[in-house]
């Protein structure tokens, strides 16, 4: 009796289980958007571990709450020394490495400024040229003093903005993270701004669809992938598109161009670079990307005005 | 107990059985990125529609006895307005995920949702 | 026949008439024309206390009127009662004639998948899709539940005992 029932069970439950993948993913969320993590390979546990790497980055580059630990929020309160993580440490570092000196348009600094475009997109508004001046005054006298023993030290009134390389950085973590851990077949997609690749199956290409143009797909592995772009976070003042991303040098909340796509080997570098590009001429984008060993696509009314030579977009 | 009674609860613990896999195969088979719209019109596909890019909007398509609006909104997809008698298919609402045709038999319509298979992730 | 026989069966057709309007006007939450089934209370004590034709030819009468009234005559939802009408009787009578394993709650309950099985067989030939078959898990489970219903309650009108005594009194 009880047999019988069990036997009809067992092809019902192989049924069940065959139609599942062996993929393992969770979507989670973090910097403020939805973080897919798939591993092709793998236990739940890389999972976990996963996420506690991006809770922790989250955590230590939010600038807008209180979160019980010595994060960028706690830094832009004060001027005295501030001893933080060493990943936190390490960004900072990176954020603000004289490398980075030959990029035009990014400056960690902007955080009080993007707060201020912020609130004035929420009322629908444009920032004054005053007030625009009086934080660009303020960022030019501020600064990070990094005094070693993952002590830092802020300068000057202008707070610190890490969004534009958190995810970056969290990515190159996790990338780490499964280095490690031996896993190769994995897509991390940090809210489709920043995706990082392994393999797949048989150590096949990803394919990637770009939002931005109609019908165009990279073929892309083991690389990380960055866009600043201004499809989803716009707003639309006076037949004018104001973006999230802030021009340091004029204030200005309006895109040089509508998107451009970053291929580089390193997550943190290519999230900075989108930013910058964003608002760099094609003749800087030629001379930087050279620089910094990244591929770079521009696009300008929904089509590619810039591509690095050698890489194929394709169009099916 | 009862033997036919016995008999009646034996047929219905195994028909809940089959009916729990049932479900967990329709439910555990469920995509929900990356999703594609499909809609049919007497067997024959009429509109593909890219749910993850697509902005709101409403369009009207002919169906077999009468048109349909169908409309996308927040990456789903339903039928908003319906030239049927039951209207079955405006009661489904919003559909965004795979494993939930919506069906409007009167106009031999329907919108079935397919896990994209052609791309991994989207960037921008 | 006699008159008493004839009002009876008016008597039970006119109810599950009613019954299955009503019903008709409860949407599906899946595939258009599944209905719950609460009709097939009279048919099951048709069955039982009258007879196999008499049940078949009042659920056969009943697809008939509904969809007369419901203005869906030939339509896709009118040839899956019909069909659902057809599967769910040929189960139960030979659960009853045959197969006399289940009480009245087992033949219910079999009647009532007999007959969305039906329905949705129809559905997909008429959609020409195999699509329609993922809501057969909860349209089963909506099936086995009011099958389970409509057992007891035909049972319970049937232990009541109405019909049985009219037929001894007119002795048809």
């Amino acid at each position: 009796m009880k047999l019988k029932i069990s036997l009809l069970l067992l092809p019902l439950i192989s049924l069940v289980s065959c139609s599942v993948s062996k993929e393992i993913s969770r979507k989670s969320f973090y910097f403020d958007t939805y973080v897919d993590i798939r591993l092709f390979e793998g236990k739940v546990e890389n999972l976990n571990d996963i996420n506690q790497i991006f809770a922790k980055i989250d955590k230590l580059t939010d600038n807008f709450t209180e979160r019980n630990i010595d994060n960028i929020y706690e830094i832009n309160r004060t001027n005295e020394n501030v001893v933080v993580e060493p990943e936190l440490y390490d960004i900072l570092n990176l954020s603000f490495s004289s490398n980075l000196a030959s990029l035009n348009y990014f400056n960690p600094l902007c955080g009080s400024l993007s707060k201020k475009w912020k609130e004035s997109h929420e009322n629908k508004a444009v920032l004054s040229e005053s007030v625009i001046n009086e934080e660009l005054t303020k960022m030019a006298s501020s600064g990070l003093e990094l005094l070693g023993d993952n002590t830092v030290r802020r300068t000057g009134e202008s707070e610190i903005d890490l969004g534009a390389v958190a995810k970056g950085y969290a990515l190159d973590k996790v990338k780490e993270y499964l280095d490690v851990k031996n896993i190769k077949k994995y897509l991390v997609d940090a809210g489709s701004s920043s995706i990082l690749l392994g393999e797949k199956d048989g150590g096949k290409n990803f394919i990637v669809k770009v939002s931005n143009l109609p019908n165009s797909y990279l073929e892309l592995k083991n690389c990380f992938v960055s866009t600043s772009s201004l499809s989803r976070q716009f707003v639309e003042m006076e037949g004018q598109k104001y973006s999230h991303i802030i021009n340091p040098n004029n204030g200005s909340a309006i895109n040089l161009h509508e998107a451009v796509i970053v291929i580089s080997d390193v997550g943190y570098l290519g999230d900075i670079l989108s930013t910058d590009f964003v608002n760099e001429s094609l003749d800087s984008i030629k001379v930087l990307e050279q620089q910094f060993n990244v591929k770079t696509i521009v696009i300008d009314n929904s089509a590619i005005t810039y591509k690095t030579e050698g890489l194929e977009v394709i169009n099916k | 107990m009862k033997k036919t009674l016995r008999n009646d609860l034996i047929l219905i613990g195994v028909l809940l059985a089959l009916i729990i896999g049932g479900l967990l195969a329709v439910l555990l088979t469920r995509k929900k990125d990356n999703l594609v719209a499909k809609i049919y019109v007497q067997s024959q596909l009429v509109e593909e529609i890219d749910l993850k890019n697509e902005p709101d909007h409403d369009f009207v398509i002919q169906g077999a006895k009468g048109k349909l609006t169908i409309s996308i909104k927040d990456h789903s997809i339903g039928v908003k307005e319906a030239d049927c008698p039951h209207q079955d298919c405006v009661h489904m609402g919003y559909v965004s995920e795979t494993n939930r045709p919506i069906i409007c038999a009167y106009n031999q319509v329907y919108i079935i949702i397919e896990g994209n298979s052609n791309y991994d992730a989207r960037i921008g | 026949m006699k008159v008493q026989k004839i009002a009876l069966l008016g008597v039970l057709l006119a109810v599950t008439i009613v019954i299955a309007i009503l019903e008709s006007f409860i949407p599906s939450f899946t595939i258009p024309g599944i209905k719950l089934g609460f009709a097939n209370i009279v048919i099951l004590v048709t069955l039982y206390e009258v007879g196999i034709l008499e049940a078949v030819f009042i659920n056969v009468v009943r697809v008939f009127v509904v969809s007369f009234v419901r203005g869906t005559f030939m339509s896709m939802g009118f040839f899956m009662s019909l069909a659902g009408a057809f599967m769910s009787l040929g189960i139960m009578i030979l659960l009853v004639l045959l197969i006399k394993k289940f009480s009245i709650i087992g033949v219910s309950v079999l009647g009532a998948l007999f007959h969305v099985t039906g329905q949705i067989l129809i559905a997909m030939i008429y959609m020409g899709s195999a699509y329609v078959v993922f809501y057969l898990p909860i349209i089963a489970l909506s099936a086995v539940i009011t099958g389970v219903i409509v057992g007891f309650v035909a049972g319970a009108i049937i232990r009541t005992g109405v019909i049985k005594r009219q037929r001894e009194k007119y002795n048809f």
